[in-house]
């Protein structure tokens, strides 16, 4: 039964990039933040050591742009913000993630009329 | 004092694994993940618990490093030939990440560094030995080669020689690539190690 840790990894390892940009796309959003949001649905819960390399990949790939700032409550943190091309490219992901599971869903036939 | 004891600790370790990052990019994961622990003690959760989320200092490191060598090479693979500087600080990493990296990566190394030695030299020999050059003698199979054909022999050698250098040079590329795929999942499927002990923790 290997095969099934190993394929809801897979699913897991899809989703999260497009959870992340997701939450960032509604204002700028620091490290902490999103890893205790993400921590609110166990199904997708990942390591923090995950989350900010994935972070760093995405700053470098455009997608996403940081800056140190003074947060309100005082310390200097990290902040994340959507860039222009992060926006296309959520915008399309979302679409295909729409397209998808509503078809997954049909053929697993909890749509059927 | 404990408390800030271990973070210390743990962030010591954690800059100490973090070489071959460069330093404005190791100095600013350095700030992230301490300032992240700052938001976490803050919260309320227990310090050893917020490190064990982060993970060991050396793994988490080690998906840094993974994640920076992977951005490097697929950033180069646009281009049709491989470049060195792009691959040599990646194979180190690679190389001492795997058992297997261990062996193919310096024996593809080795291969790729004497037969480029081998392009380069025997072609200048093949024009010395032309020139009349006493110490460029070179022997084929049937005895010292007549001096009319040094240039063209040497040149032809030495143009096979490349050929097995860059395809060294390519089979290290696959094999990083290769290895490369199975960090991008392990880095992708990491779960937090606490998730079960939180779990248990609430009820």
């Amino acid at each position: 039964m290997q095969s099934g840790m190993e394929w809801s990894a897979q699913l897991r390892r899809g989703t999260l990039e497009l959870c992340v940009l997701g939450m960032i796309r509604h204002g700028q959003v620091y490290g902490y933040e999103l890893a205790s949001r993400l921590a609110r649905w166990e199904a997708l819960a990942v390591s923090e050591g995950t989350l900010y390399p994935l972070l760093r990949r995405l700053s470098n790939e455009g997608l996403i742009e940081a800056s140190w700032q003074p947060s309100p409550a005082g310390p200097v943190r990290k902040y994340y913000r959507l860039r222009p091309e992060g926006e296309q490219w959520l915008e399309r992901m979302e679409a295909e993630w729409h397209r998808l599971t509503d078809s997954v869903a049909e053929v697993l036939g909890e749509r059927s009329e | 004092m404990i408390v800030e004891t271990k973070v210390r600790i743990y962030l010591q370790q954690f800059e100490r694994a973090l070489r071959g990052l460069p330093e404005s990019e190791r100095q600013d994961a350095l700030r992230e993940i301490g300032s992240h622990l700052e938001d976490q003690l803050a919260a309320g959760t227990d310090v050893d618990i917020a490190l064990a989320r982060l993970g060991q200092p050396d793994t988490l490191a080690k998906f840094y490093l993974a994640t920076y060598h992977l951005e490097r090479l697929s950033g180069s693979s646009r281009t049709a030939a491989p470049s060195l500087p792009s691959v040599l600080p990646a194979m180190a990493f690679f190389a001492s990440a795997s058992l297997g990296g261990l062996f193919v990566i310096p024996v593809l190394a080795l291969f790729l560094f004497v037969f480029s030695l081998i392009a380069v030299v025997l072609p200048i020999a093949g024009i010395a030995r032309a020139f009349g050059a006493p110490w460029a003698l070179i022997t084929g199979p049937g005895g010292p080669v007549p001096i009319g054909w040094a240039i063209p022999l040497t040149i032809a050698v030495g143009l096979v020689s490349a050929a097995i250098a860059w395809g060294c040079l390519w089979l290290l590329r696959l094999y990083i690539t290769l290895t490369s795929k199975v960090y991008r999942k392990w880095i992708a499927t990491a779960r937090p190690p606490t998730a079960v002990a939180d779990q248990a923790a609430h009820t």
